[in-house]
């Protein structure tokens, strides 16, 4: 209803676009004759109240910063239904509105009354003159409307309360006579729906923007009631606000407006920015769709590129690859000749040759690719070239057989002459000299791995070859060195002019004479046994050297004409395991487990199977006839061939010589030989009988042992430094062999006192051994046996000259020793001191030199011949004997005090005849 | 048993005594000269006897040594051996002054002994080695070897300096002393003169 009233207000141009209606009441004037107008609508007014139907219309017109509530009053034409305006009031023109219900009584102007129910209302307008509240409400500017319907009414007043509570400050509001605002309920109750739904459009928005809470409402109420009689301030600030409230309001609403308007600009913008962006992506796809097809383009020309290039390369290697088959299978035609002439006369010609078999080599081992190998092209001229090489390895080692055939002619030729005096054996040089201009060829044909059948076998020329070279040098060999041994043994038999039997000694008889030769050799001051010795010695190094050097050159050769040089991976094997092994081989280096071993260890490789072949045997089969011969001819020599051969082991060894192989084995024969010998040297001990009714002096086997001591002290000392500990292990056994048996011969000694010969024979094994450089134990044990049984000795016999009275004084000692008093000895029966004195009547001088001497000659007596120790028992026996003297001269004073006993002899008297035995025995002696 | 002794001739045997007081290192030295060997402990040496064969100026010798004590209880005792002694080395310590001054009386007794004038000697200082603790000085020493007319070396049994020397020079002097009293048959011959002009055979 709003709306269309709205609408034709509109269109009548009574309102103004921006100008809602509020508020709609219909009303007829209730009391005409006492309207009064205010004089710019005076005209009007008046001729309004003659009009029935009239509208009112609350509406408000909002300026820049200020909106001013207007209440419009219409006049509805009843036939057009057109609204007239009659007049325009402003809200703040009305000085109060009263609410008039059912109980006022209208006088009609006919001055009938009218007590009906009636709802209206009463508007008094302000004067012009004056504004006082109290005045009397002039009767002109009261009007009062009535309108059907209450809730109409009550309506419109809250519009008007609501408007003027906006808008208007307090002092130009109008007052509300008999009205109480209620909000909402009252209304929304009263209201019917389609009413409120117009309501809601501009009504509602403006409670919800002007809508205060309850509270804030009762305080500004509050506030408000306080103000309005507390101080005019408080109602301007009150109008302050309103006022700027009222112009933020419309700047609001006015920024609300005009920003709509914007917006829509805004959005009208980014819309054409949108379809920009749009149009623009369309058109980078466009070209991305054009750069990949580019792209593609390219990569494709690429791609035809590199398979151009590829085919292209593949052709040139194609192409590499048969020039190189070509020629790598190609073999010259005057190489062919080379080989088929095999001329070998001399070194031109011979490198002409290996030049040519080298090549053919190479065409046959001509790394190819193995796809190319199945070519029956490559298969043609293998087979071709295979047949050629075959048929060339066969005339070549034909030609080298040849070859060392002569060589080896050429030899014997020139050693000819003195083929039974050989003072050594015959140099190979020549031999090696010839054949080493062929040493290229060689490898050759070991390379070429040719090989033909034998007896069903499968033989390599190379090994045919190796194996002629083999058995033509192991004859010759065998002829020379044979030859060298017989000559060595034909002259150890001619050095060994003592015996010409030897042969059928047994090996016991063989040692005794060696060790006597040895002895007695030296005491004849007869040179021959050590000339012997040295002659035997000689001729056995020399054999050994003269082997050795031929073994080595030997070798050399070898190395260099049988040269394999495929082995060397197998070589850096083997070195590294044995070079964990070294230091155990080194201490032990004459075992042959530990040396095979190291053997094997060569440096360059050497082929140690064909010398092996060639000197298996031979060397050790002489070597050992020879030293049989030396042994026969001398035992004790066996000392020396053990540690000749020990030294020359580890020489061997060091230098890395076959020699090292044959050498261990003759080792072994001279450890044997000397076991045997030392055996049959403890056997002898052992089995040593003396006749114990004959005067025992050095032991036989004692002065045995020191010729043997000292020919291995002599043999030692070369090797003393690493293999003494052998000698020392020798001696340990024989040593105490000799202990026990001088203990086993001193005890069943009858005519030499056992004492004599204990401390004889340890003083000359003790002498023995102190020459040697271990054993210091047993040493030691030799020395103090020696002073044990010499004291012994000297206590035995030392009291022989004063029989009785040292008998009688042992007794005396002896009582004394069981606690007699020294004066109570002379009362004892037997010890009386005329006994004593008997008994020293015995012993005058004379008597005492008597005995003293016999003593001296006694000792002579017993003690070997020229015996260095006669001296020194003898300084004993004086020293002893005088001191015994002394004690008996003690022993009388202590216990035969007062008896007046002395001696028959005075100490000066000791000492003048030992003066004069040794006066007399050095005349004996004298120089 | 016997086999040994048939009378054949034997290598002469020079008889050789090792005279000085306790610890001047005769025994030492005679260990060194017989087994080139070198004890450092000390113990008193009462006697004892040493044989070995040497090759003296080509000859084959036996030299007898009678290595003898420092101190000897009874004084008459060594009268005994030093009549059976052919040479003497009289050994004193270059660290102890009293050993050498007791030499005199070594000497006078072998004289004493031997009733000869003059008998087969060397003076010989050990322990050369020890030349920080020196007491006898070089000259000193020789002076006295000069009034004796008798040679002096200065040995170490430590280190083997001169011991060879001293046994060797000894065994000639008593070879000499032996071929003169060989052409002499009188005895006692009084030849110093020659004593200092060696031939050596």
């Amino acid at each position: 209803m709003f709306k269309s009233v709205q609408q034709k207000l509109k269109d009548a141009s009574i309102l103004e676009v921006n100008e809602p209606i509020l508020s709609f009441i219909q009303v007829i004037d209730f009391n005409k004759q006492q309207q009064q107008f205010k004089k710019l609508a005076k005209e009007e007014l008046s001729a309004l109240v003659s009009n029935k139907g009239y509208c009112f219309l609350a509406s408000i017109k909002t300026a820049d910063n200020d909106s001013t509530p207007i209440i419009y009053l219409l006049r509805l034409n009843e036939k057009t239904n057109d609204f007239k305006l009659k007049a325009t009031y402003y809200l703040d023109e009305i000085k109060s509105i009263t609410k008039i219900d059912n109980k006022i009584k209208q006088n009609l102007s006919n001055g009938s009354t009218v007590d009906s129910e009636v709802f209206a209302f009463e508007l008094v307008f302000r004067s012009d003159s004056c504004d006082s509240l109290d005045d009397p409400v002039d009767q002109k500017l009261k009007f009062v409307w009535q309108c059907n319907k209450i809730e109409d009414r009550n309506d419109f007043l809250d519009t008007l309360w609501k408007l003027s509570e906006q808008f208007l400050k307090v002092s130009s509001r109008p007052k509300f006579v008999n009205y109480k605002f209620e909000p909402k309920k009252v209304t929304g109750q009263t209201r019917n729906d389609k009413d409120k739904e117009d309501d809601n459009s501009i009504l509602d928005d403006m409670k919800q923007q002007y809508e205060i809470s309850k509270s804030d409402e009762d305080s500004l109420l509050k506030l408000m009631s306080e103000c309005d009689f507390a101080s005019s301030s408080a109602e301007k600030f009150i109008e302050k606000l309103q006022d700027e409230l009222l112009k933020l309001d419309t700047s609001n609403i006015e920024s609300i407006m005009n920003s709509e308007e914007k917006t829509l600009k805004l959005i009208d913008m980014l819309d054409g920015a949108v379809d920009e962006v749009e149009k623009i992506d369309v058109r980078l796809k466009e070209y991305e769709d054009k750069i990949s097809a580019v792209g593609d383009a390219v990569r494709l020309v690429g791609e035809r590129d590199n398979v151009i290039q590829l085919q292209q390369n593949n052709q040139y290697a194609l192409l590499e690859l048969l020039e190189s088959f070509v020629t790598n299978l190609d073999f010259p035609q005057e190489y062919r000749k080379a080989l088929i002439a095999c001329d070998l006369s001399n070194g031109r010609s011979i490198k002409k040759v290996s030049l040519a078999a080298k090549k053919l080599l190479e065409v046959l081992e001509a790394g190819l690719p193995p796809g190319l190998k199945k070519m029956k092209a490559h298969g043609d001229q293998i087979i071709v070239l295979e047949k050629f090489k075959l048929s060339f390895c066969s005339n070549l080692c034909q030609h080298l057989k040849n070859a060392i055939g002569h060589a080896t002619n050429k030899h014997l030729e020139s050693y000819k002459i003195d083929d039974n005096s050989l003072k050594n054996i015959p140099c190979h040089k020549s031999i090696h000299d010839d054949l080493l201009c062929l040493k290229d060829l060689v490898p050759w044909v070991h390379r070429s791995n040719c090989s033909f059948s034998e007896n069903n076998r499968k033989i390599t020329f190379y090994d045919d070859l190796k194996n002629y070279y083999i058995d033509t040098t192991k004859q010759l060999y065998l002829r020379e060195i044979n030859a060298f041994g017989y000559c060595a043994k034909t002259r150890i038999v001619s050095s060994d002019r003592a015996k010409s039997n030897v042969s059928m000694e047994n090996i016991r008889g063989s040692m005794i004479r060696s060790m006597d030769k040895s002895h007695h050799g030296e005491i004849l001051g007869n040179k021959t046994d050590q000339e012997n010795k040295k002659t035997l010695k000689m001729i056995f190094m020399k054999l050994l050297n003269q082997l050795t050097s031929a073994v080595a050159n030997e070798q050399v050769f070898c190395q260099e004409f049988f040269v394999v040089p495929s082995a060397s991976k197998q070589v850096k094997l083997e070195d590294s395991t044995s070079s964990s092994i070294k230091p155990m081989s080194r201490t032990n280096s004459n075992l042959s487990v530990a040396s095979n071993a190291s053997a094997n260890k060569q440096e360059p490789k050497v082929d140690f199977s064909i010398l092996r072949e060639i000197f298996s045997g031979l060397i050790e089969d002489q070597v050992k006839q020879v030293m049989d011969g030396i042994v026969r001819a001398d035992y004790l020599l066996v000392l020396f061939l053990y540690s000749d051969l020990l030294a020359r082991v580890i020489i061997c060894h060091t230098n890395k010589e076959y020699m090292h192989q044959p050498m261990v084995g003759l080792l072994r024969f001279a450890k044997e030989k000397c076991e045997e010998f030392v055996k049959n040297f403890k056997d002898f001990i052992n089995e040593t009988k003396v006749n114990k009714k004959e005067k025992i002096g050095i032991l036989k086997f004692v002065k045995y042992f020191e010729e043997f001591v000292k020919e291995a002290e002599i043999c030692w000392e070369p090797i003393k430094k690493d293999s003494y500990e052998k000698l020392s292990n020798i001696y340990d056994g024989i040593v105490r062999e000799i202990f026990r048996a001088i203990e086993e011969i001193a005890t069943g000694s009858l005519k030499t006192p056992s004492e004599v010969v204990f401390f004889q024979n340890y003083h000359h094994m003790n002498h023995i051994m102190r020459s040697m450089s271990g054993l210091k134990e047993l040493t030691k044990k030799a020395r103090e046996e020696y002073l044990h049984w010499q004291k012994e000795y000297v206590k035995k016999y030392f009291g022989r000259p004063l029989e009785k009275i040292h008998e009688f004084f042992e007794k005396v000692q002896a009582k004394i020793d069981r606690g007699l008093k020294h004066q109570d000895i002379s009362y004892q029966l037997d010890l009386s001191a005329n006994s004593l004195r008997e008994i020293i009547r015995e012993y005058p001088a004379k008597e005492v030199k008597k005995g003293l001497s016999d003593l001296y000659n006694k000792v002579e007596k017993h003690l070997v011949e020229n015996s260095n120790l006669l001296d020194v028992v003898w300084r004993e026996m004086s020293h002893e004997f005088i001191n015994q003297y002394k004690n008996y001269e003690h022993l009388i004073k202590m216990c035969y005090e007062g008896q007046s006993i002395k001696f028959e002899f005075t100490e000066a008297d000791i000492y003048r005849i030992f003066n004069e035995i040794s006066i007399e025995k050095s005349k004996d002696h004298k120089f | 048993m016997a086999s040994s002794q048939n009378g054949k001739k034997q290598a002469p045997i020079y008889k050789v005594i090792m005279v000085g007081s306790g610890g001047v290192g005769k025994s030492a030295l005679t260990l060194q000269y017989m087994y080139d060997e070198f004890v450092e402990d000390y113990e008193p040496t009462k006697a004892d006897s040493y044989r070995k064969k040497v090759l003296l100026d080509g000859e084959e010798v036996q030299i007898d040594i009678l290595d003898t004590a420092g101190q000897e209880d009874y004084a008459a005792i060594r009268d005994n051996y030093f009549r059976s002694g052919e040479g003497f080395l009289l050994v004193f310590s270059i660290t102890e002054q009293e050993s050498f001054d007791v030499l005199d009386e070594f000497r006078e007794q072998i004289l004493r002994v031997k009733n000869a004038e003059d008998v087969p000697l060397i003076l010989i200082g050990n322990k050369s080695d020890l030349q920080q603790n020196r007491q006898v000085r070089e000259d000193v020493a020789t002076d006295k070897a000069n009034k004796w007319l008798k040679p002096y070396i200065e040995t170490s049994a430590k280190t083997r300096d001169n011991v060879d020397k001293a046994f060797f020079d000894l065994m000639r002097e008593i070879r000499n002393r032996k071929l003169a009293e060989n052409s002499k048959p009188h005895t006692k011959q009084k030849d110093k003169k020659k004593k200092k002009k060696c031939t050596i055979l």
